[in-house]
């Protein structure tokens, strides 16, 4: 086999194949053909001499090399070979069919695990973006998202073995907590951690709440919601399940406020011994209606953002509904008291004694009593 | 050859198209599986704007949809995305000189080449053309033939420096149509 149309045409048929393979389900298989192919397209690729009159034979290889490297998920061979066909000629959009898959192998190699082999309990997580350094990370960004990853396991264990929801903090010894959370140190390139589930020795955990079931189920609910599937959380806490709506809320509402900003977090990837799943939908682009219930209609929505320090929460009775508060202290003026769904709580707590913004909604209702609900909190720099 | 007699278009000759040589009958099972989806039966009819041409195509295939076929294909959403491809590489040779030969995988997501028939063995990209294919089970408002190709028109934005051409295909499933336009 020796010119470029005939390696071409092989390594053509050799990739259709992987694709259907691969459609099929058939993982392994469709990565080996995918291999031969990418050998043969290499080949072809090579014959080609970097020259203007090459193009765009030369770039359109070189990225379908690329393009089957990256599914063999030889990723740095991917970079490497998107640069080779960027070095020579390319038409403008050959050269945004390189700029694209080289984006995607990037996003890879942040979900990639390096030098280290997860366990079925481990996850890891790393963060991308300028409040990223090379093995530092900005700490309220961290702090953040792994606060929000604890809780959510913590929301997880609770709901599989079919708990009520919980509204208050509780006393320890009302909360099943069976794994202890761990914390590798940090690793470079992007900022990248292992939180693992360990077990205290005594500890007997049920048979409900094993750390890969808990690890999967988190990694499946924010690959929902980072395409876009809120209502296909339905499907992942499905209505037996005892509040079930507010394990929902809760899990949107914790997802959104650790998703990334797109300028300090661009994208948080975690991956499991199993798989990975990248969340890089804005916070900005997920939203939340609070719920404004015992209000029997309403007359006005006025969204509202207010500054301030977040000091207090409490509960009080508004027409006849238990209701939580949280009260924030502006610099200037009263102290606002602001109405928390419970699908938000989990989400508040950790901004305590923080300068905050809060962005709700004013309601009036028909009696013209004024109340603010909570959509979004977020710490003031 | 009279625009309004139609013309055969044989699912079985996929095996002639060289980008799906070896894959051929998993094209033509999608595509047979989508119009079965829509009660169409071999020789359903498929009006076809290509550019300025219009023409009328009879869309035969041998063998039946078989209830396993019908399970396996129970969500057409995959489907119906080679289905269109499996149209497209048959009308193509048909309305330019060009054949389809090789899909372009940009990771997660797959676009044609299309090449003059013959040709260059070695810089056989010279005179390419790409193609992007999607499918329609069936149109309604907010999910059109037309809606479709405006949205890829608006998003490949022309270059000044000298590009490739761009064709890009949908085709529509229910009342089987098909539209292709060249950049």
């Amino acid at each position: 086999m020796t010119t470029v149309r005939e390696l071409h045409d092989r390594a053509t048929e050799l990739a259709q194949m992987a694709m259907v393979a691969h459609y099929e389900g058939k993982g392994e298989e469709a990565k080996s053909l995918a291999r031969r192919a990418f050998e043969l397209e290499l080949q072809a690729a090579r014959l080609i001499p970097n020259a203007e009159s090459s193009e765009p034979t030369r770039s359109i290889l070189y990225l379908s090399a690329a393009s089957l490297a990256y599914q063999c998920k030889d990723l740095q061979t991917a970079q490497r070979l998107v640069a080779e066909g960027l070095c020579g000629y390319p038409p403008p959009k050959v050269e945004q069919d390189l700029k694209d898959l080289l984006e995607q192998v990037d996003f890879e190699r942040h979900l990639q695990v390096r030098g280290i082999i997860l366990e079925d309990r481990d996850l890891q997580i790393s963060l991308v973006g300028k409040a990223v350094g090379s093995g530092m990370v900005i700490y309220q960004e961290f702090r953040k998202v792994i606060e929000n990853t604890i809780e959510l396991i913590h929301r997880a264990v609770e709901r599989r073995m079919g708990r009520e929801f919980r509204k208050e903090r509780g006393r320890p010894s009302d909360i099943y907590r069976p794994f202890i959370p761990a914390l590798s140190t940090g690793r470079l390139g992007s900022f990248a951690v292992t939180l693992r589930l360990g077990v205290e020795e005594a500890q007997q955990t049920s048979f409900l709440v094993s750390a890969p079931q808990v690890i999967e189920d988190i990694l499946a609910g924010i690959e929902l919601i980072n395409s876009s599937e809120e209502e296909a959380l339905r499907s992942l806490i499905d209505d037996s399940v005892v509040d079930a709506d507010l394990y929902r809320r809760s899990f949107i509402t914790l997802t959104r406020d650790m998703a990334p900003d797109g300028d300090r977090i661009t994208l948080i990837g975690f991956t499991s011994k199993n798989r990975s799943v990248g969340l890089t939908r804005l916070k900005g682009e997920i939203e939340y209606t609070p719920e404004i219930e015992g209000i029997s209609r309403t007359v006005e929505l006025t969204p509202v953002t207010i500054a301030g320090v977040l000091d207090h929460a409490l509960s009080r009775e508004l027409k006849g509904v238990e209701r939580k508060f949280i009260e924030v202290n502006p610099e200037e003026g009263k102290l606002r008291k602001i109405i928390v769904d419970e699908g938000m709580i989990d989400v508040v707590r950790s901004y305590f004694g923080q300068t905050v913004e809060v962005k709700g909604v004013s309601v009036r209702d028909d009696q013209g009593s004024v109340s603010i609900h909570l959509q979004d909190i977020r710490t003031i720099d | 050859m009279n625009p309004n007699i139609p013309q055969d278009l044989a699912l079985e000759s996929l095996e002639q198209v060289p980008v799906v040589r070896a894959t051929a009958p998993f094209y033509q099972e999608k595509c047979m599986a989508c119009f079965d989806s829509r009660g169409h039966v071999s020789g359903v009819m498929l009006n076809v704007k290509f550019g300025e041409s219009s023409r009328i195509f009879r869309v035969l295939w041998s063998g039946e949809v078989t209830e396993q076929v019908k399970r396996s294909h129970a969500d057409l959403q995959d489907a119906v995305e080679f289905a269109a491809c499996a149209i497209t590489f048959l009308l193509v040779p048909v309305f330019t000189d060009m054949t389809t030969i090789r899909q372009a995988s940009k990771g997660t997501t797959v676009d044609y080449y299309l090449a003059p028939q013959g040709g260059d063995d070695s810089l056989i990209f010279n005179d390419a053309a790409r193609l992007e294919v999607s499918g329609i089970l069936s149109e309604n408002e907010s999910n059109s033939v037309e809606g479709r190709i405006g949205d890829k028109l608006r998003r490949l934005k022309p270059d000044p420096r000298r590009d490739i051409p761009t064709f890009i295909s949908v085709v529509e499933f229910s009342q089987p149509w098909s539209k292709v336009v060249k950049t």
